[in-house]
């Protein structure tokens, strides 16, 4: 099959109704989440993944790739009118976006957010059409020992690659691959450390674990200071931009897009980042750097552009590979399995309306966001004027209902409110939760994969490091993880704090 | 030295170090086979170790004052915050104590109203009719819509409802 038929019957998929339906609603809903200040794509997406439980798995997956993009976007409506992201991937868009605001150019710089962001992501859909089948091909060749040391390289870089201080985004690797082990095995079917719990019989569940960290953790914080919100009261008039906008911001929108998407891509590779670098290389290639930071619209057109097109870049590890690069995909990842869909190099062939939909569906949800933020700008306004006394409460019960409602498991209310306060205490304490979610999820895989090396090796380790792949991936876990004792060696072990 | 020592840090890494620990032991209780046929306990065994390992060299380097300097701020930023956080996670445990026994309509109605009148208090008007419409709001979304299977408890408006239709 070739790719141009692939993809005209990914669109067949991807516009069934009941699909468009869901895209539709997957867009709203993470739009949203991302307008309200305090909950990011991470806490979106497993605060709705017990909705998506209860629709086919290919509308589900659809709908969770609507909320991811939708919540980016919404995102950066919130710096653009409140100067508080929305997410973390949105903070670079406050610099500018904010600024232009308050000269009464909130229109435009919404406007271009979301066209440079429509633009990213029909780039990055485009290149993800053509990058996926090879790389998918190609990962057909990885056996256990590659998969190991693959999923081991994550695990390392999302340690790595954090803000805070690397021994902690270790602690919460292992503890999250640790948590991960309880439950039935896999290979022998035996029940361990279940607490005689029927419920800890199928293992820590990754919703009541991410709700907890990300949902109610996240109100916990949030409800210590009372803030209130000022929403810019300009009028949006103009809200495209000019001819002049344009012409400051196409390049931007280009640069961002391909930037954002090879950021994307790669290990440990998130929309924050993305935005950052891209800001910083507009920034740089400037002919008026000093205007930087005063509202100037190549600072929002590249960072938001970038972000949205690593969030495409984000699904060509996980749809050809199966290996999730960053805390967002892992929870896509998690909610696949659970809708029984193992991603990897066989998707394609096992299950190409899946995968080809899903593909498309993103390049349809990227059109419907265009189509539902210009004309709906003045409803996320409204939103966003929704103060938190009443949204807190909505969000909790919500967090638990949801939880509630996956199996009718009191337990499993009980594990969000415990997680909800392990993930408050440890937030304070400056842990990351991202970690601790690509362990629980990539802990279990990573133990069939070892297993079977190792009874491929009959108990030898060289196995990981004779073969070429693999041993690639360790080397590179190696360099990094040397940096990071020296720097943990030395007292130091943060990465320098993005201002 | 032990003038600098984040408590709270430092305690953060025995409680971690703790679960490696019980990691370690459930590792070997279950058995950890051999190299050339890896058994049940295996990996929860070695990512206990790491944990275990991790939180020891992370005790020690704050015990000896080589940590990277953070300022040390007081865990409650506002006087108030402590009380705000009680109530919440108060609320949410008694929440999920009664809910299968009062039955969702009635504890998330009493719920919404708690929280909407301690945390920052609207008027009792607004109160009840937004307690009401965020419950009926659930009902539809979860039991009408998705098919959730809810608790009745109590009150059992799903009889009324069919009594309705």
């Amino acid at each position: 099959m070739d790719l141009l038929t692939s993809v005209l019957n990914g669109f067949s998929v991807a516009l069934e109704p009941a699909n468009l339906f869901f895209c539709f609603l997957g867009v709203l809903s993470g739009t949203l989440i991302g307008v309200l200040p305090g909950l990011g794509p991470l806490a979106a997406i497993a605060f709705l993944l017990p909705v998506t439980f209860y629709i086919p798995v290919v509308p589900a997956l659809i709908m969770l790739g609507g909320i991811y993009y939708g919540a980016m976007y919404g995102g950066s409506t919130t710096s653009i009118l409140v100067n508080i992201p929305g997410e973390a991937a949105s903070v670079v868009t406050c610099l500018d976006g904010y600024k232009m605001a308050r000269q009464g150019r909130a229109g435009p710089a919404l406007g271009i957010a979301a066209i440079g962001s429509f633009f990213a992501g029909t780039l990055g859909i485009f290149i993800l059409m053509v990058l996926a089948p090879p790389l998918a091909r190609f990962a057909l060749i990885f056996g256990p020992p590659e998969y190991s040391s693959l999923l081991f390289m994550a695990l390392i870089i999302i340690a790595y690659i954090g803000s805070g201080e690397k021994i902690k985004a270790l602690m919460m690797v292992a503890l999250g691959v640790a948590l991960g082990m309880i439950g039935t095995d896999q290979i022998s079917g035996n029940a361990r450390f279940a607490l005689a719990i029927r419920e800890l019989q199928d293992g820590v569940g990754i919703v009541p674990v991410a709700i907890g960290v990300f949902g109610i953790s996240e109100v916990l914080l949030n409800v210590e200071i009372l803030l209130r919100r000022e929403v810019i009261k300009s009028k949006f008039k103009g809200l495209l931009p000019t001819l002049r906008d344009y012409k400051d911001s196409w390049a931007a929108i280009l640069r961002g897009s391909l930037l954002g998407f090879f950021i994307g891509i790669l290990p440990g590779g998130n929309p924050i980042i993305a935005s950052f670098i891209s800001y910083g290389v507009e920034k740089k290639v400037s002919k008026h750097p000093e205007k930087f930071g005063h509202g100037v619209i190549e600072g929002v057109a590249g960072p938001e552009s970038a972000n949205n097109s690593a969030t495409s870049g984000a699904f060509v590890p996980l749809l050809s590979m199966g290996v999730p690069n960053n805390a967002v995909m892992a929870l896509m990842l998690g909610a696949m399995i659970i809708h029984g869909v193992v991603p990897g190099p066989q998707l394609m062939d096992n299950a190409p309306q899946l995968f080809w939909g899903i593909i498309t569906s993103m390049y349809i949800g990227n059109a419907v966001l265009l189509a539902l933020n210009l004309p709906l700008i003045g409803l996320w306004v409204q939103v966003l004027r929704v103060p938190y006394r009443i949204l807190f409460p909505l969000i909790l019960i919500f967090c638990l209902i949801g939880v509630y409602a996956i199996n009718a498991s009191k337990f499993e209310m009980l594990l969000v409110v415990i997680f909800g306060v392990f993930g408050y205490v440890m937030r304070k304490l400056d842990y990351e939760m991202a970690p601790l979610i690509m362990g629980l999820i990539i802990g279990p895989m990573m133990e069939i994969a070892v297993r079977q090396s190792l009874l491929l090796s009959k108990g030898s380790f060289a196995i990981f490091i004779t073969r070429p792949i693999s041993a690639c991936f360790l080397a590179l876990c190696l360099v990094i993880l040397l940096r990071s004792f020296i720097s943990i060696l030395r007292g130091r072990g943060r990465l320098p704090e993005a201002k | 030295m032990i003038q600098n020592l984040d408590v709270r840090e430092f305690l953060s890494a025995i409680f971690l170090g703790v679960i490696g620990l019980l990691f370690c032991i459930g590792g070997l209780s279950v058995g950890i086979g051999s190299l050339a046929s890896p058994g049940e306990g295996f990996l929860p065994l070695v990512a206990g170790a790491t944990l275990l390992l991790l939180s020891l060299a992370f005790a020690i380097q704050r015990f000896s004052g080589k940590g990277p300097r953070r300022d040390v701020k007081s865990f409650w930023p506002e006087a108030k915050s402590k009380l705000r956080v009680a109530y919440v996670l108060g609320a949410i445990l008694i929440y999920v104590a009664v809910f299968e026994w009062m039955g969702f309509a009635l504890a998330t109605f009493i719920l919404f109203l708690f929280l909407l009148k301690t945390i920052d208090p609207v008027s009792w008007p607004n109160a009840f009719l937004l307690s009401f419409l965020v419950t009926l709001f659930g009902f539809f979304l979860f039991q009408v819509w998705l098919h959730v299977q809810l608790p009745e408890g109590w009150i059992s408006w799903w009889r009324i409802s069919r009594w309705i239709s």
